[in-house]
């Protein structure tokens, strides 16, 4: 089973109601997926920090939110996830495409131009920024076996804080 | 040309005017002065991260449609998430009320000036992009057909209030500890005011 299917088999289960999302390639298939089960709903947003801040209200409401970004991303948006979700404790799942994971100036740039150093240096400094902001992490990849993928998105989808799960492509 | 009201006209009126279903999400200036004039626990100051206010309404209005939504924004912290503008008017909540508080400076950081020609043009960009109406205040009038309007549910609507800074800044202090601010801000605020909307039947978004 696909890492998409088994996330939607347990975010209806676990009755999540919203997505929020800014475009990345690495979420994809779970964005596409949430957008097509009439029962839920996706909202994109322009920018992270805002699409933080669109969950935390969707929170306050009384919804169940997962929120869909990449992890040049996150970093844009630490303030926002600093002052809403991880001082105010609001659940939050969020799905980080783990850009650059693993990757080498070298190895990267005949593909990606002058993209290679932005890229290797967002691999550099994930976990080190998730760390340092002690935001639990876990990094769930795609050849990841069922069961412990499904016990890795049930830790997330039921944690009280937010919680990243860094994702190749899901 | 539009004379300048104050903060203080401004949300005294609006405290008439708002009904305790209605949330309200304000920010900076804002912030500190609305405590002075509501007693609701559907009210979040919302003062970090500067420019969220309009979004975290935004949510709120999304999943709770049959609420009130009033976001008490400032020109300063709207240019640092006029994308928002952009998602509100896309979604756009039938019952939102997006007011925007013009002072031209960053008043809580000290009174620097804004980028540019600030939000003067706000009202017009608000329109283009989804608000059913972007309108700048002439008069108390404008905020009174403003919150009838949304109670109506002919949101989004934004309006743009030329205000001066009446806060005394010496005095934060007493501003953060009163005590109506104190229930209403940060993680307390957020606790109240989901149990507070948790609370509020819902009702049909007519």
């Amino acid at each position: 089973m696909q890492l998409a299917e088994v996330a939607m088999q347990l975010i209806r289960r676990e009755q999540f109601t919203h997505m929020v999302t800014i475009a990345n390639f690495e979420t994809e298939g779970l964005r596409s997926s949430f957008a097509a089960d009439p029962d839920l709903t996706v909202i994109a947003a322009c920018r992270e920090g805002e699409g933080v801040a669109i969950a935390s209200g969707l929170a306050a409401a009384g919804r169940k939110v997962v929120l869909c970004i990449e992890n040049v991303g996150f970093f844009e948006c630490l303030d926002t996830l600093r002052a809403l979700p991880c001082d105010m404790s609001i659940p939050l799942p969020i799905f980080v495409g783990y850009l650059g994971r693993g990757a080498t100036y070298d190895a990267v740039r005949p593909f990606a131009g002058g993209m290679a150093g932005h890229v290797s240096l967002a691999g550099t400094w994930t976990e080190a920024v998730l760390d340092a902001a002690s935001i639990k992490h876990t990094t769930l990849l795609p050849d990841a076996d069922e069961a412990d993928a499904r016990t890795t998105l049930e830790d997330a989808l039921a944690a009280d804080e937010p919680f990243v799960v860094l994702v190749d492509q899901i | 040309m539009t004379q300048p009201t104050t903060y203080d006209a401004v949300l005294e009126q609006l405290g008439g005017l708002r009904r305790a279903t209605d949330v309200v999400v304000a920010t900076m200036t804002a912030g500190l002065i609305w405590p002075r004039y509501s007693t609701n626990d559907l009210d979040l100051l919302s003062m970090a991260p500067m420019g969220a206010a309009s979004s975290v309404g935004l949510g709120i209005a999304v999943g709770r449609p049959d609420l009130g939504v009033i976001v008490l924004d400032a020109d300063g912290s709207l240019l640092m998430n006029l994308g928002s503008l952009v998602t509100i008017g896309g979604q756009k909540p039938a019952h939102f009320l997006h007011v925007v508080m013009e002072n031209g400076a960053y008043g809580i950081t000290g009174g620097q000036e804004l980028p540019g020609t600030g939000t003067q043009h706000v009202p017009s960009i608000a329109e283009s992009l989804g608000y059913t109406r972007g309108i700048r205040w002439s008069d108390p009038s404008d905020l009174s057909a403003a919150v009838e309007d949304m109670h109506a549910g002919k949101g989004p609507i934004l309006l743009a209030i030329p205000a001066t800074q009446d806060v005394d800044l010496s005095q934060l202090a007493g501003y953060l500890n009163h005590e109506n601010a104190l229930r209403a801000f940060g993680r307390t605020g957020f606790e109240n005011l989901r149990a507070g909307i948790q609370a509020s039947e819902v009702t049909s978004t007519g």
